[in-house]
């Protein structure tokens, strides 16, 4: 039944065979007597570097060329060592006729690519895994790359992995992983056309000692997913269309959120469930719906603080809170301490005020502080509101 | 957000329905293109999956879905998982799960069941009789194309 699968479905069960076995299937019968030189994708591994001689390194491609030359597209190495002339050999021609893919598994070995691998104009996915790459020289620029991979990856500098995303104009997806073999500390990932990052810390035995992170500047980011046994984050969200930035942060305990100019910080699944701190700051109009939605979505907080860092250009005296249907867990059994820095006594804050001191029945003590000339009369109509918990203190500085 | 629109449920061919949490059918990037274009409801019909095959589909997608959520189970698990998946599928079900890898469009379960096709026959005999081909070959063109590819055959 598989012999009669489609064309491109056969094709791409080849795709994961070795050259040798790939061109063994054309004694298969009449339908597969040149199947096999359509194949997108070739893999090479270790014992090819003896097994086959230039010749047939010839021959493979020759025989390719033979149906059409844009087919091959893809190209696989898995090797342990590494020769120079030999890789020049098995890619000059497939960079002639436009190679699309490119992976490379060393094992801990450098790599330095084959010369006219640096200039490919038509390379659009590369990844490299398990190497040191050798820095890629001024002139070299890979066009067309949209997807990087980098999984346990070491470079001579940091300065070096800025060396290679610069050469890559239009970069869209970038994956980071890092592993004990990775000594750079600090990623800086400086790339305007970046749209999607995943960062996985999960492959390293231990977290690396000493500063390490990453320095991501990517307006375009919509999608940012970091694996990491992370307890503290402070996220300051300058992009403003990145929907699912906090979504990938499901599991951290405290959280700092600034989030300027967004409306969804985060997508509507999340549930922060063991986050017990957070911080927020009120400079956007959309502040009070945010907290809205992770108080109902966290149901662990103990500890909130609004504050205002950036000054405020919005007038919020005409808005009204949609007030949440139903308690949020968090109020009812869990939040303690409630801190509020530059409260303006607007009618929304006020309603906000009202809503948490009247529903949070553990709260122990609740600040508020503002920069306003009428504080004491702002003060004031807050102390008459009604407090659930019997134990709460209510200060105001 | 309640939970009934969390979930959502997919009938196969023979009418047999599975009601999965949505991230877990969102990984048919068929299934996300249907969702997305809000022209079906929360039942989604398969016209093209068996329920025995759907089920081991859904089987799939609930592991991976869990695994890219948490992160606590490490890629190496994750690979032992797969190897094991297809380790036992006779080559109708390897068909029927290609065919419905490519018509959900899963790419990582297309890729997997592809591949182990691949690791099934590693010899022309095994290609012959794991993948049912019969040899349609006339000696003479038998021998041309060994001749041909003579290179390739001399281990």
């Amino acid at each position: 039944m598989i012999s009669e699968l489609p064309d491109d479905l056969l094709l791409k069960i080849l795709s994961s065979l070795f050259p040798e076995d790939l061109i063994a299937t054309s004694v298969l019968s009449r339908r597969w007597r040149s199947l096999w030189k359509l194949v997108p994708k070739l893999n090479i591994g270790e014992q090819h570097r003896t097994k086959y001689s230039m010749r047939d390194v010839d021959m493979i491609y020759s025989s390719l060329a033979f149906s059409n030359p844009q087919v091959l597209r893809s190209l696989d190495f898995k090797l342990i060592s590494y020769d120079s002339e030999w890789l020049e050999y098995w890619t000059k021609p497939t960079v002639y006729h436009g190679l699309r893919e490119l992976r490379f598994e060393l094992v801990y070995r450098s790599l330095k690519f084959p010369t006219r691998l640096y200039v490919c104009k038509t390379l659009e996915t590369l990844i490299l895994c398990k190497l040191h790459l050798v820095d890629v020289p001024p002139w070299a620029c890979f066009l067309s790359l949209k997807t990087l991979h980098l999984l346990s990856v070491n470079f001579s500098h940091e300065e070096s992995v800025q060396k290679l995303l610069s050469i890559c104009p239009v970069l869209e997806d970038l994956v980071v992983r890092r592993s004990t073999y990775v000594s750079v500390e600090v990623y800086t990932i400086n790339v305007p056309t970046l749209r999607s990052l995943s960062i996985d810390y999960l492959h390293a035995a231990s977290p690396p000692a000493g500063v390490h992170g990453f320095v991501i500047n990517a307006p375009s980011l919509k999608y940012l997913n970091i694996r990491d046994h992370l307890v503290k984050a402070n996220v300051e969200v300058v992009c403003d269309q990145s929907k699912s930035l906090l979504g990938s942060l499901a599991s951290i305990q405290h959280l700092s959120l600034c989030s300027k100019n967004l409306n969804i910080p985060y997508h509507a699944d999340t549930f922060f469930l063991f986050l017990e701190h957070l911080e927020l700051c009120t400079c956007s109009a959309e502040w009070c719906d945010s907290l809205t939605r992770i108080l109902k979505e966290a149901p662990r907080l103990r500890v909130l603080k609004l504050k205002s860092i950036h000054c405020t250009s919005y007038n919020d005296s005409m808005e009204c809170w949609n007030q949440p249907s139903s308690v949020p867990e968090c109020l009812s059994s869990h939040l303690q301490i409630l801190e509020w820095r530059r409260y303006k006594g607007t009618k929304l804050e006020k309603q906000l005020a009202k809503y948490i001191l009247a529903k949070a029945g553990h709260l122990k003590m609740a600040t508020f502080s503002s920069k306003a000339t009428e504080e004491h009369q702002m003060f004031k109509k807050l102390e008459s509101v009604p407090i659930c918990s019997k134990s709460c203190q209510l200060l105001f500085d | 957000m309640s939970k009934s629109e969390k979930k959502i449920v997919l009938k196969s061919l023979d009418n047999e329905a599975f009601e999965v949490e949505k991230a877990v059918a969102l990984q048919s990037q068929t299934i996300w293109v249907m969702c997305e274009d809000k022209c079906v409801g929360n039942e989604i019909p398969l016209e093209n999956v068996t329920g025995q095959i759907l089920a081991k589909v859904i089987d799939y997608c609930k592991k991976h879905a869990v695994v890219d959520g948490d992160g606590d189970e490490s890629s190496e698990e994750l690979k032992n998982w797969d190897t094991e998946f297809t380790k036992n599928m006779d080559q109708s079900t390897l068909f029927n799960m290609i065919l419905a890898a490519n018509y959900l469009n899963i790419k990582s379960l297309l890729n997997l069941t592809c591949q182990a096709v691949a690791d099934k026959t590693k010899t022309i005999d095994e290609f012959h009789t794991f993948l049912n081909i019969e040899n349609n070959f006339t000696p003479e063109e038998e021998a041309q194309i060994c001749q041909e590819n003579l290179w390739a055959f001399d281990d």
